[in-house]
């Protein structure tokens, strides 16, 4: 019998030295959060932004807990028959959008647009009804898509959320106020400051200076960060990294190379080397933790089989790898996966922001729900629609997934997780494992005279 | 060599006597109906009642008397539905079960291989809540009631005649009278408190009574009423909060009513007005036998000003909620303080006493699970601290007291 005693929580972790010369143990209201972001956010939808960010603007009728398990959010309470097909979602009383407008069924109805099964039942109450089971729609509502919003008259969303966006200079910089009639109780912080596409060199050297509160940090950014004694913290593993074979690439329709290529690389060393034990090897689509089923897909190495594929083919055609250029991960593990197949008889080209046989592809999760996660990478690989969004049975997800890896397109590579530096004036950082940094709560700490 | 079947039966004293031995494995019968449902799906993709060689491996948390505990179950199930458990063989059908786990639940796996075919059913299980704990009671800390929203104070009534021990129980909904029914505390009545606007996060409230009648202080908010014959409550806009030194003089606070914090502004009984620094929480000791008051400031410090609210010195590095009590013990005046910290992290409640303008920490800290969210002195030798256990998200009103010699 073998045990991985996977301690799930144990994954998402807070480093180095959290001490303060303050005394003050009750949340302290005021100040501004300075948070900067690689990525340059777009004033559109907020199922385009990343999921920790959406919250801070955005409510879900339903919001996920430390375990993943359906919380109230703007849905203060919900019913469903003993079918899962029928559920009836009550709407909290008084809660309002950023503008002042009441939260309707109307409203709420009006922002799942993409549900073709929702019918309001009441003022404050709304019923979503399918044709069969869904025991997890809760689930599917706590994603960032599903954010209740409304647009105003310039077009631009409004949410209901802790904070408000007060100004907004596109591909620049935002700064968020707190909502003083949000329904949880208005934020502690008085604003969030956000400056958009900083490098991450910037940013770390920012969060040093002390003109950042909150930065992204790269992997071995985060290592040496920890190391000298700043504080870091680790998402869950959110962001599948893969090998795609990319499809109309003749040299690559062969099954029997993309097997001995998929079969040759040795995932356990270059986590050891290359991600220095920061994430998970990866052999299915979806991680561990959303499933619970990704145990079933192997991610060893098996370089004998892998010859023994390649000897198949002959002459084995010499294959071109790309990466994007501004990812110096990729790279590195590209330029791994090539000594790999070399092993095995396959010669790899490594070539930056190419036209090539395959790619390395890194795809950001933004959901807890497995079947909407499959469908988000699917997306984002090309891959046809493996299953609709809507889920199924464990076992017919589990079946989409079996069936996209078994032709070896798609080889999932590695699970990493996102690291964030904090600066020691940040107090009460209880992000949720997956996602949402829960800002309303955080507060700073006040220098003590 | 022991042959199949006494290898079974050993096997299972084997499990079994782990199950004894490990009082934290699972009842069994958690997962009766799970284990049916998935011996159901195993025997209809098996598409025989034949026998199958079992292996069973653990990929999930759960302690080895745990799954040997499901794995009884399985066995147990399998065998209900006359399905032999032999040993390998070259022909037979392998069953391989695994526990698993998600973040939100477990999952077990049962891989069905008979010749070339391999077929995966799966069964989700829910995790068990954890259960509620009851923190260990002593003298000085004693726990008197949890519940899962926030409590900002309770206050206990003495019985007078014809009634029995009562309670009072300010939350984030309304106020709730307990009384005691000899086997523990029983909700009677509630009223809920109409707030036209949301709560400020981190409720901050207060409570004063009398054996018929009460105050509740909240945020923009002091309410009133009666317990009998009916609890009953009449809000009004905001006012002062009342503070009492033990010289028996009131000192009134206003409340910010959007934040968690007093603004500074006070008014003697007398009738004078003083502006200090902003503060979360302000009580009344004892310096020596000179009345005293202690502020906990906004920005860390804690303040000491004599009783007519003159400077007498100032320190860090206490918590921000603090409680007086008249004791037996010492100087018979003690300050109850929590210590720094955040809503993250477990907290500890420390006695000290005033000597000469200056805090001396008496004896050993009170520790609890989680933050202490609310301390005010209740009067006399006992204070009411909250804490949140930070496990069950649940939130625990207790009793403090300090005990002499101890």
């Amino acid at each position: 019998m073998w045990r991985s005693a996977w301690p799930l929580l144990a994954i998402v972790s807070l480093t180095g030295s959290a001490t303060s010369v303050s005394a003050e143990f009750r949340p302290r209201y005021g100040g501004a959060l300075m948070l900067e972001l690689h990525d340059v956010l777009t004033l559109t939808d907020p199922g385009d932004w990343p999921a920790p960010l959406a919250g801070l603007v955005y409510d879900r009728l339903v919001e996920l807990d430390d375990r993943g398990r359906p919380q109230p959010g703007l849905a203060s309470a919900w019913t469903h028959d003993s079918e899962n097909k029928r559920w009836q979602f009550t709407i909290r009383p008084g809660a309002k959008f950023q503008d002042g407008s009441p939260i309707t069924a109307a409203s709420v109805r009006a922002s799942l647009k993409s549900w073709s099964d929702v019918e309001i039942s009441g003022e404050d109450t709304i019923l979503i009804q399918t044709e069969k089971p869904s025991p997890d729609i809760p689930i599917e509502l706590a994603g960032v898509r599903n954010a209740i919003l409304h647009r105003g008259s310039d077009g631009v969303t409004i949410g209901s959320g802790p904070f408000r966006i007060t100004e907004w200079q596109a591909g620049r910089h935002a700064v968020f106020a707190a909502n003083e009639d949000y329904w949880g109780g208005r934020p502690f912080l008085d604003t969030v400051e956000l400056t958009m596409g900083r490098p991450l060199r910037d940013q770390l050297i920012d969060l040093e200076l002390g003109k950042a509160d909150l930065v992204e940090l790269s992997l071995d950014q985060a290592r040496g960060a920890a190391q000298r004694g700043m504080r870091t913290w680790r998402s869950l593993p959110l962001e599948l990294m893969a090998l795609v074979f990319e499809p109309g690439h003749r040299v690559v329709e062969d099954t029997r190379l993309r097997r001995a290529v998929a079969l040759a690389i040795d995932r356990a060393a270059i986590l050891n080397v290359l991600l220095e034990k920061q994430g998970e090897p990866a052999g299915a689509l979806l991680p561990q933790w959303m499933t619970g089923w990704a145990f079933l897909f192997p991610a060893t190495r098996d370089l004998g089989r892998a010859r023994d594929s390649a000897a198949l083919i002959q002459p084995v055609p010499r294959l071109s790898l790309t990466y994007v250029p501004s990812d110096p991960l990729s790279r590195s593990i590209a330029e791994r996966i090539a000594l790999n197949a070399r092993e095995a008889g396959v010669v790899i080209q490594v070539l930056p922001d190419a036209k090539a046989d395959m790619r390395i592809a890194r795809v950001r999760l933004r959901s807890h729900d497995s079947a909407q996660s499959l469908a988000d990478i699917a997306a984002a690989l090309g891959l046809p629609q493996l299953i609709r969004p809507d889920g199924g049975t464990l076992e017919t997800l589990y079946a989409a997934e079996q069936k996209v890896l078994a032709d070896f397109r798609v080889v999932p590579l590695f699970y990493l997780p996102a690291t964030y530096g904090l600066s020691a004036r940040v107090r009460n950082w209880q992000p949720a494992p997956g996602g949402n940094w829960r800002l309303e709560n955080v507060w700073l700490e006040a220098r003590v005279p | 060599m022991v042959g199949p079947p006494f290898r079974s039966f050993f096997l299972n004293v084997f499990f079994l006597l782990l199950i004894l031995t490990d009082v934290s494995a699972l009842p069994s019968q958690t997962f009766d109906a799970a284990a049916r449902s998935f011996v159901r799906k195993i025997v209809t993709v098996m598409q025989t009642r034949g026998p199958v060689a079992l292996s069973f491996r653990n990929a999930s948390a759960l302690t080895s008397a745990e799954t040997a505990a499901i794995r009884l179950t399985l066995e147990r199930e399998l065998r209900g539905q006359d399905v032999a458990i032999v040993e390998p063989g070259p022909n037979g059908i392998e069953l391989t079960i695994t526990i698993a786990e998600s973040l939100s639940h477990y999952l077990w796996v049962a891989e069905v291989r008979r010749g070339e075919a391999n077929d995966v059913v799966m069964e989700e299980v829910a995790r068990p809540q954890p259960t509620k704990s009851v923190l260990p009671i002593s003298i000085e800390k004693r726990p008197v009631i949890e519940q899962d929203h926030p409590i900002v104070d309770i206050r206990l009534l003495e019985p007078d005649a014809g009634h029995t021990s009562a309670m009072l129980v300010l939350d984030s909904l309304g106020l709730s009278l307990y009384e005691d029914t000899g086997a523990g505390w029983k909700q009677t009545q509630t009223v809920a408190i109409q707030s036209s606007k949301p709560w400020p996060r981190d409720l901050r409230g207060f409570l004063s009574s009398s054996r018929d009648s009460y105050s509740a202080y909240l945020p923009g908010l002091v309410c009133s009423g009666v317990l009998r014959p009916a609890l009953s409550m009449q809000c009004k806009g905001e006012g002062p909060w009342p503070f009492y030194s033990p010289a028996h003089q009131i000192a009134r606070a206003d409340f910010v009513s959007t934040r968690n914090f007093f603004s500074g502004r006070l008014a003697n009984d007398n009738g004078s007005q003083k502006r200090l620094p902003s503060f979360f929480t302000m009580t009344g000791a004892r310096d020596r036998g000179r009345a005293v008051w202690l502020f906990a400031g906004t920005d860390g410090r804690t303040r000491l000003y004599n009783i007519d609210l003159e400077p007498m010195g100032s320190w860090a590095g206490w918590g921000s909620d603090m409680a007086a009590i008249e004791s037996q013990c010492g100087s018979r005046s003690q300050v109850l303080v929590t210590q720094p910290g955040d809503a993250s992290a477990a907290d500890s409640i420390q006695a000290y006493e005033i000597l000469d303008g200056s805090p001396q920490p008496v004896g050993d800290a009170v520790t609890f699970s989680g933050p202490v969210t609310a301390l005010w002195t209740a009067g006399g030798n006992t204070a009411f601290a909250i804490a949140q256990d930070l496990r069950t998200g649940g939130y625990v009103a207790f009793s403090l007291a300090i005990a002499c010699n101890r």
